[in-house]
C-alpha cells in the first residue's frame, strides 16, 4: 500500500514539476506532501506540533501561489525541511527539526539501506532477508546498459537488425520524465521513512530549558564575579544612557533634509545597535552562565542587568523611529523594511534575554526560543506582498518617491503600477517602461503552463 | 580497508548514473567509445573524492569508533554538505545537462561509498 502511495506520488511529482516553473504545482505538492506524509507515519500527526508545521507549509505554499516571490520560496522550502524532521521527532528542537527534515530528504534512502545491511549481516542468514535494492539495481541496471551497447554496436554492423531496430519507435517514451519521476520516487520514499540524526536529536530531547545549580562552587568566587558585573554593568548602563539622551537631542535639534544624511544617520545607528546588542548579549549570558543565578545576593546585578536590557530596547525604539521618519519621508523600500524586520528580532532576543535572567533558564532556551521566533517571522513576512505594499505606499503616502526603484522591482506590483500609470509622479519614459513591464508579464502569464498557474492569472481570463 | 575495490565499485557507480543522465542526448553509437574512455577520469575523480573526503573519517576515528557509529555520526552531515555542494554547483554552471550528471553520480556515489564501507566492518567482525 505505502509502495503505491510513493509511485503515485512520485507520478504527481513528475507530472507537477517536470520542465515547470513554480506556481499551482507547489501548492499541489504540498497538498500532496501532506497525506502522503500522513498515511506513513499518523501518530505524528496526532501532535499540535506536526499540525502547526504542517499548517505553515501550506500557508507558504499558498504565498508562493500568490506572490511567486523568493521570500515564499525560501519560506517554503524550509517549513518543508522543518515538517519532515517534526514528523521524524516531533518533540525536538526547530533547528535539529530542519536539520533531521534536510537529512531525511536527502539521504534517508542510504541510512535506511546501511542499516538493512548491518542487520542482515548480523542476523542469521537463514533468516527472512529485507530486500537488497543494489542486488535489484545489478541484476537489472548492469544489464540494460550492457545490452544498450550492444544493439548500438550491432546496428552498425547489420543492416537488418539496423533496420528493425528503427522500426521499434519508443518516442512516446520520454527518459528524462522517467528519470524525473525515479527522482520524485527517492524523494518520497525518504520522507515517509523520517530518520532523526543521532547522537544530536536524543542530546536535544535531554537538554532541558533550565539550568541546573553546580554543587562546587565557591562562594568568594561568586563574589568576586558579582563586583565585577555590578562594576561594569553599572558602567555601561551610564554609557547606554548617555548615548540615548545625545542620539534623542540630535534628531530633534538637526533638521534633515537630505536622503543621504538620514542613511547615514539611520545606518550609524543600526552599527552602534549591532555591537551594543551583541556585547548586551554576550555579557549577560557571561555572568549569568551558572551559579551566579542562583546566588542570594545578585538582586543588584540582576536588577542592572534587567535596566541594561531596557535601556537596549530604548535604543531599538530610537532607531525605529529614525527608520520611521526615513520612510515617511522617502518611501519604503527593502533595505528599510528588513531594518524593521532587524530591529523587531533585536526586541525578540532582548526580551527573551530578560525571561532567561529572570527564570534562570539556559543558553539552549535561547537558542530555542529565538529560532521559534524567527521561523514565525519568516513564514508571516512570506504571506505579504512586499512588491505591492512598497509601491503602494510609495505612490499615496510618502513625500517624496523614487519611481525608477518601484518599477525595478519584481511583476508583484505591475498591475498596480498599470493601475496608476498616469499619476504625475511618472515621466513619459517611465510611463513607456511600465507599459512595456505589463505586456511582458501578461504574456509571461499567458505562456503559464496550469502547473505554472499563478494567482494573476486568474484575473488574465 | 580495500581502497582500490572501494574506487572500481565507485567507478562503476558514478559511470552508470552519469551516463544514464547523459545517454538520451547523444543516442550515437561513437559515445561508445567516449564512455570507455571517461572510466579513466571518472576512476580519478572517485579515487581522489574518496581517498581525501570519505577514508579520512574511518582512518582517525576507528580506534575509537566502529564503522557503524561513525556513519551513525557523520554521515548526515556528510550527506547535507555534499548536497549542498552539488546542489550550489548545478546552480552555478546554470543548469547545465552536464553539471547535472557530473555532480548528481558524484552525490550518489559518495553516499553509497560510505554505506560501502559500514558494511566492510560488519563482515570483518564476523
Amino acid at each position: 500500500m505505502k509502495q503505491l502511495v510513493n509511485i503515485i506520488a512520485a507520478i504527481g511529482f513528475s507530472t507537477l514539476f517536470y520542465k515547470q516553473g513554480l506556481g499551482l504545482n507547489l501548492v499541489l505538492f504540498s497538498l500532496l506532501t501532506v497525506p502522503v506524509l500522513y498515511i506513513n507515519k499518523k501518530e505524528a500527526f496526532f501532535k499540535t506540533n506536526s499540525i502547526i508545521k504542517s499548517l505553515s507549509y501550506l500557508i507558504t505554499s499558498v504565498a508562493v501561489f500568490l506572490y511567486q516571490s523568493d521570500l515564499a520560496i525560501i519560506a517554503n522550502l524550509l517549513s518543508f525541511f522543518i515538517l519532515v524532521g517534526t514528523v521524524s521527532e516531533y518533540k525536538a528542537s526547530i533547528y535539529i527539526n530542519w536539520l533531521n527534515g534536510c537529512y531525511t530528504t536527502i539521504a534517508a534512502f542510504f541510512h535506511r539501506y546501511s542499516e538493512n545491511i548491518q542487520s542482515n549481516t548480523i542476523e542469521d542468514s537463514s533468516k527472512k532477508r529485507k530486500i537488497d535494492y543494489w542486488y535489484w539495481i545489478k541484476i537489472i541496471g548492469i544489464p540494460t546498459i550492457v545490452i544498450i551497447l550492444f544493439i548500438g554496436l550491432y546496428r552498425n554492423g547489420n543492416p537488418m537488425f539496423n533496420d528493425l531496430i528503427s522500426k521499434i519507435d519508443f518516442s512516446f517514451i520520454n527518459l528524462y520524465w522517467i528519470l524525473f519521476s525515479v527522482l520524485g520516487y527517492y524523494l518520497f520514499s525518504n520522507i515517509t521513512h523520517p530518520i532523526a540524526i543521532e547522537p544530536l536529536t536524543s542530546s536535544d530531547l535531554s537538554t532541558g530549558n533550565s539550568l541546573i545549580k553546580a554543587r562546587n562552587s565557591s562562594e568568594e568566587q561568586l563574589e568576586s564575579e558579582k563586583q565585577l558585573g555590578v562594576v561594569l554593568m553599572s558602567l555601561l548602563n551610564i554609557l547606554i544612557t548617555l548615548f540615548l539622551i545625545t542620539d534623542v537631542l540630535y534628531v530633534i535639534q538637526t533638521n534633515i533634509t537630505a536622503a543621504s544624511q538620514f542613511s547615514n544617520i539611520v545606518h550609524s545607528g543600526v552599527n552602534a545597535l549591532i555591537a551594543s546588542i551583541l556585547l548586551a548579549i554576550i555579557i549577560i549570558l557571561y555572568f549569568f552562565r551558572g551559579d551566579l543565578n542562583f546566588y542570594k545576593k545578585n538582586k543588584t546585578l540582576k536588577r542592572l542587568t534587567y535596566v541594561w536590557i531596557i535601556l537596549n530596547s530604548l535604543l531599538v525604539i530610537t532607531i525605529s523611529i529614525k527608520n520611521y521618519q526615513y520612510i515617511t519621508s522617502f518611501g519604503l523600500t527593502y533595505k528599510r523594511i528588513g531594518l524593521n524586520v532587524y530591529l523587531l528580532l533585536t526586541l525578540i532576543g532582548l526580551s527573551t534575554t530578560l525571561i532567561k535572567v529572570l527564570n534562570i533558564k539556559n543558553l539552549w532556551y535561547l537558542l530555542r526560543v529565538n529560532t521559534q521566533m524567527s521561523f514565525i517571522l519568516l513564514i508571516a513576512s512570506s504571506t505579504f506582498n512586499w512588491d505591492k505594499t512598497i509601491t503602494h505606499y510609495n505612490l499615496n503616502y510618502a513625500e517624496r518617491t523614487d519611481t525608477n526603484y518601484l518599477i525595478s522591482l519584481s511583476d508583484n506590483n505591475t498591475m498596480l503600477l498599470k493601475a496608476s500609470v498616469n499619476s504625475h509622479l511618472f515621466s513619459k519614459i517611465q510611463q513607456q517602461a511600465i507599459y512595456k513591464k505589463y505586456a511582458d508579464y501578461v504574456k509571461k502569464l499567458e505562456e503559464n503552463s496550469w502547473q505554472e498557474y499563478v494567482y494573476d492569472n486568474i484575473f488574465l481570463k | 580497508m580495500k581502497i582500490g575495490n572501494t574506487a572500481i565499485k565507485a567507478t562503476g557507480l558514478a559511470a552508470s548514473i552519469f551516463w544514464f543522465i547523459l545517454l538520451p542526448e547523444y543516442q550515437t553509437v561513437s559515445i561508445v567509445i567516449f564512455m570507455l574512455l571517461s572510466l579513466i577520469p571518472i576512476f580519478i575523480c572517485c579515487l581522489f573524492t574518496i581517498v581525501f573526503t570519505v577514508f579520512p573519517f574511518f582512518w582517525f576515528l576507528e580506534d575509537s569508533l566502529d564503522k557503524k557509529q561513525i556513519f551513525k555520526i557523520y554521515f548526515p552531515y556528510y550527506a547535507i554538505l555534499v548536497f549542498s555542494i552539488s546542489s550550489f554547483s548545478i546552480h552555478i554552471f546554470n543548469y547545465q545537462l552536464f553539471a547535472i550528471a557530473f555532480f548528481t553520480s558524484a552525490f550518489f556515489t559518495l553516499l553509497q561509498t560510505w554505506v560501502w564501507n559500514s558494511k566492510l566492518d560488519t563482515h570483518e567482525k564476523i
